[in-house]
């Protein structure tokens, strides 16, 4: 289907404009409106995984790394703003990623949120029509409009239906993003100065352009690359830029945590992969360490802090922390296995961690508290619920036959492969096994105090007796479970439509790696391995871009 | 003699109309009438503002690109009323302005049942005031049109007169505004006494002979002098930092639609009227007065936003935050003296016209919000409108976040052009100050959010609109948005201005 980003992107804000002129009692409609609207953009979407491999090849007749391209169209002409979508197969899974957790937050907060539903549903759905735009747009003015377009409904989520201090946390959260992305836009910018002009004078945002046509030096890049570093680390969020998510996650509605979990920090973890590091590889190995360094404290320090939370959310919001850094991690380890484990961990952690916010809600709907302490003995009152969370928390701390050792597992061989000489040592390895064991112990820890022992609290008994997990929880629940033993068992076809993404990053990495290699006198690693390297002459064509820009920009900065 | 272009009458065919609709009100404002008198007064200026606007964009689109039409020559047979694609823009945006203030104005005037005849008397020859400082070719035209706007909004301020208030307000603006007058025409003087001439063109061409043939410091302390009073004089009408002081009373004294109006039209004439003279008369001095008006636009910034976050009073946020969107605008005039192109200019243009889409738009709520015995300034009245009216919160949230320059509103791209200007001429103090600042200023936009959607309504009557407002708010919102989206026109329009060079 031509087009079919475009559509997936508006159709939630086209049914947001429909809610608008359905009157607000009539709350029923809109919660069977908006979910069947979420549902449509899903089934929708899923052309997208089984049309994969054609609209590929159709990609690869065009040498272009992008598929189910549309565009670039002119926009703003005297910007240089073009209207360009695309996705590759990293951005592929998140946008299924996306519509999947989209039906499911929307289907969850049907009794979650009691008041002001109207509203509530037509933020939601903006809130989709940004998070799908910027994993689609290929045009950085495009990108920057979308990535803004989020940052108001999420405000408003957690403004309107958060918990107590819900007003603060909502302040927190958009001007802590706020201060990123503008940051991020003067990195834009820069690049942007740099694209050659056309005819009329004019420079160009579109992403192909700035991918084949600017080469910065070094030093230009630093700057840069710390422009989007601020705005990408806040979202992500990295070590010591979290703290904003702590406070958003414990104050959101339980559907507004999926979403953020599930979707918005993969924006920061998206745009290091598409932007900063394919633009600024030089500048990426000189932050490396210091990229490394961040992301381990993340996984430890979110791990440890994980362990002492006496909230359940504040517990799943910290392992976050530790979950992203893990992804982080992967990503910046720059081999083929770390960057494949990161971004698996990404679609893993939108899983795990969106089915324990749901989990953690569902209970939250009956006791209204999320304090540790007051639980215990729970599963004999709702044994359905304990193994639902007890198969999402194995998902989480990376059980053999889950998603999450795919992903973790993945990362760990990928770090260990690392070039030495890029980093400091091989020891960055251990630090992430032991997050590993650290996950594992908050994560269990948490589900014997809920779980076993007898019941302590005598509320407890009144309010959830009987009312194990309904019809529709099950409904929301199976398909992350589905989604996390299909990860687990048979994880190929996922790993199958990375590889070509994950190719081409490693092709724009690799002329900055044999510089350094060849600065610092070792023999030039083989990054890639021979029988994964581009076959399609558009990927060769790609790279020798990739390679001409490095070629020019060395003797540039000589 | 003056000498009369042929086309003179045509040419400057939407100031006619706005003298003659100027004394038809006039004379109305003698005769005694009710409410009938009011809202058909008040139609006829609206008719009166549309058909200017109308003849001024038909002037625009006549004139081939680049031209410069001397539409009436002096006594000594200078320039003195350029018609061109620069001084037709800027009435745009001033008569876009009085439509829209206009519009505005209809409840407040039903409110507080008030007199209608001065109010678009002076409306409309402060509007005239304002097209002669777009026009002007030479200082004393200039201040000429100057005072002609001064005047008229003077009065406007002090149009509530028995509310204290607006009349302290009023009374600073006028103590103020009639110093930095005459502060101008001393700096004129100055500048007479070392070129021999007051023309623009005239000095810029002295001022240029005398860089070339290496005599520019034996004109030494006059001529700075002279420049930098004038600089003030300026400084003062546009109300940017450390003159700004009489903004704030003001703003919050006068009636809502003319705090409304004073902030969008004035205040672009005065732009009008200081890039015309520095960036065309003083052009060869841009090395000095950048550097000056460079911090005065930082000053500003942050002045202006950090004084916006802790006011309790809508109009005085607003006020304080239109002091820090001159700021921004002050960039484009920077950024133009620095490269001398029009580059900056035209990102001055295009902000100054979605600003007053947006502003007047935000101004537009309060009167929305407004009733017997209350103006609606009033945080408190903002609480809960979203239970109250839903689509006056949603169009209020379109204009702050366009105010706070967040995509996909008009301001965003306003706010990129002049980024957009500031890092052509390499200034990056300038951009990055900019940038910060936007991020403070949607502190205190979001505080309007916050009671909009956050907070419990208080027991209060629901707002009421009359379609003129209900008219003018949803253009406001329609333009901020629909700009957003697609802003090319807006930048092909401000385009066609060629002050300085392509």
């Amino acid at each position: 289907m031509p087009y079919i980003l475009s559509i997936l992107t508006y159709i939630p804000l086209a049914a947001a404009l429909v809610i608008l002129f359905i009157p607000k009692e009539n709350t029923k409609l809109i919660k069977y409106f908006t979910t069947g609207v979420f549902l449509l953009d899903f089934l929708l979407s899923l052309p997208l995984w089984f049309g994969w491999d054609a609209a590929q090849a159709v990609a690869d007749a065009k040498h272009s790394l992008w598929v189910f391209e549309e565009g670039p169209h002119p926009w703003i002409t005297s910007l240089g703003a073009g209207y360009h979508f695309g996705v590759d197969g990293m951005s592929m899974l998140l946008v299924l990623l996306t519509t999947l957790l989209g039906v499911i937050a929307a289907w969850s907060s049907w009794t979650y949120i009691q008041s002001r539903e109207k509203e509530y549903y037509i933020w939601l759905l903006i809130l989709q029509t940004g998070m799908l735009g910027v994993f689609c747009s290929l045009d950085f003015f495009l990108f920057y409009v979308f990535w803004e377009v989020m940052l108001v409904p999420m405000y408003f989520l957690i403004g309107i239906w958060g918990g107590a201090n819900k007003l603060y946390a909502a302040i927190k959260f958009f001007l802590y993003t706020l201060a990123g992305s503008v940051l991020m836009l003067i990195g834009i910018l820069v690049l942007y100065f740099r694209t050659p002009v056309d005819a009329a004078g004019v420079h160009s945002f579109d992403l192909d352009v700035i991918l084949q046509q600017v080469a910065l030096n070094p030093a230009l890049q630093w700057w840069v690359f710390a422009a989007f570093f601020v705005g990408f680390a806040i979202k992500v969020p990295m070590f010591p830029f979290h703290t904003w998510l702590p406070d958003a996650h414990v104050e959101a509605p339980t559907a507004g945590s999926v979403i953020l979990a599930g979707v918005l920090l993969k924006m920061g973890t998206y745009g290091f992969y598409r932007f900063a590091l394919p633009i600024l590889p030089d500048a990426t190995l000189a932050w490396l360490p210091f990229l490394l360094i961040l992301s381990i404290i993340g996984v430890i320090y979110g791990a440890m802090v994980s362990l002492v939370q006496k909230d359940m959310k504040k517990l799943v919001a910290y392992s976050s922390v530790s979950h992203l850094g893990f992804c982080m991690a992967g990503l910046f380890a720059l081999t083929e296995a770390g960057i494949k484990g990161s971004i698996m961990q990404m679609l893993n952690h939108g899983i795990s961690t969106g089915g324990l916010f749901l989990l953690v809600g569902i209970i939250y709907e009956r006791m209204h508290t999320r304090e540790i302490k007051l639980y215990g003995g729970l599963a004999k009152l709702m044994p359905v619920y304990a193994v639902f969370f007890m198969i999402i928390t194995l998902s989480s701390i990376g059980l053999p036959g889950l998603n999450g050792f795919i992903g973790e597992i993945t990362i760990l061989m990928g770090a260990y492969h690392m070039p030495e000489f890029l980093i400091f040592s091989k020891s960055l390895v251990f630090f992430l096994v032991a997050g590993m064991l650290l996950g594992a112990a908050y994560m269990l820890w948490l589900y014997q105090r809920v779980f076993f022992g007898e019941v302590t609290n005598p509320h407890l008994e009144e309010h959830v007796k009987g009312k194990d997990m309904n019809g529709r929880e099950w409904g929301y629940m199976i398909p992350l479970v589905l989604l996390a033993l299909w990860i687990g068992l048979y994880p190929k076809p996922v790993f199958d439509k990375m590889d070509r993404s994950v190719q081409y990053l490693m092709q724009r990495m690799k002329p900055a790696v044999e510089r350094v290699a060849a600065a610092k006198g070792v023999p030039v690693p083989q990054v890639t391995t021979p029988a994964a390297a581009p076959e399609t002459p558009g990927h060769a064509e790609i790279g020798s871009h990739a390679q001409e820009a490095g070629a020019t920009h060395a003797e540039g900065s000589h | 003699m003056p000498v009369l272009h042929p086309d003179f009458w045509r040419l400057l065919s939407p100031e006619w109309v706005l003298v003659a609709f100027g004394i038809v009100f006039l004379i109305l404002s003698a005769v005694k009438g009710g409410r009938s008198l009011r809202v058909g007064t008040g139609a006829l200026a609206l008719a009166g503002f549309l058909v200017a606007l109308v003849l001024t964009l038909q002037t625009l689109w006549a004139l081939p690109p680049g031209a410069h039409v001397n539409a009436l020559s002096g006594l000594d047979g200078g320039v003195g009323l350029w018609v061109d694609a620069y001084s037709q823009s800027f009435k745009v945006v001033f008569l876009l302005g009085a439509v829209l203030a206009t519009l505005l104005s209809f409840k407040h005037l039903d409110v507080m049942a008030a007199w209608t005849g001065e109010y678009f008397t002076f409306m409309t020859f402060s509007v005239f005031g304002m097209m002669v400082m777009a026009s002007g070719a030479d200082l004393l035209t200039l201040w000429v049109g100057l005072e002609t706007m001064a005047l008229a909004v003077y009065v406007l301020a002090a149009y509530l007169r028995r509310d204290e208030k607006s009349v302290e307000g009023a009374t600073k603006y006028f103590l103020l505004g009639a110093m930095s007058s005459g502060l101008y025409l001393y700096g004129t003087s100055l500048i007479y006494g070392v070129t021999g001439t007051v023309h623009l063109s005239a000095v810029k061409a002295f001022l240029a002979h005398r860089i070339q043939a290496g005599g520019l410091e034996s004109l030494g302390f006059p001529l700075a002098a002279g420049v930098v009073i004038l600089a003030v004089a300026l400084l003062f009408k546009a109300a940017l930092v450390p003159f700004h002081w009489w903004t704030p009373d003001a703003y919050e004294g006068a009636a809502t639609p003319i705090t409304g109006f004073m902030s969008v039209a004035p205040k672009a004439a005065a732009f009008a009227m200081a890039i015309r003279i520095f960036a065309a008369g003083l052009l060869p001095l841009s090395p000095t007065w950048t550097g000056v008006l460079g911090v005065v636009a930082v000053l500003t910034m942050i002045w202006g936003n950090v004084a916006a976050m802790i006011q309790d009073n809508v109009k005085r946020m607003l006020a304080y935050s239109s002091i820090a969107h001159a700021g921004y605008v002050l960039i484009g005039l920077v950024a133009s003296g620095r490269t001398g192109t029009d580059q900056g200019i035209e990102a001055a243009l295009l902000y100054l016209l979605v600003y007053a889409f947006m502003n007047l738009g935000a101004f537009g709520l309060i009167l929305y919000l407004q009733r017997e015995g209350s103006a609606g300034d009033r945080m408190e009245d903002f609480d809960g409108l979203i239970h109250r009216s839903p689509w006056a919160a949603v169009l209020m949230i379109f204009f702050l976040l366009s105010l706070g320059g967040i995509p996909p509103m008009a301001g965003f791209v306003a706010k990129l052009m002049i980024f957009y200007a500031a890092v052509s001429a390499s200034l990056y103090l300038l951009a990055v100050v900019l940038a910060v600042t936007s991020v403070v200023s949607l502190y205190y936009y979001f505080r309007l959010v916050y009671r909009m959607f956050l907070r419990d309504p208080e027991a209060l009557p629901a707002p009421r609109a009359g379609w003129t407002l209900a008219t003018g708010l949803w253009i406001c919102g329609a333009a901020t948005l629909a700009f957003g989206i697609y802003g090319q026109p807006l930048i092909t329009w401000a385009a066609r201005i060629s002050l300085l060079g392509p």
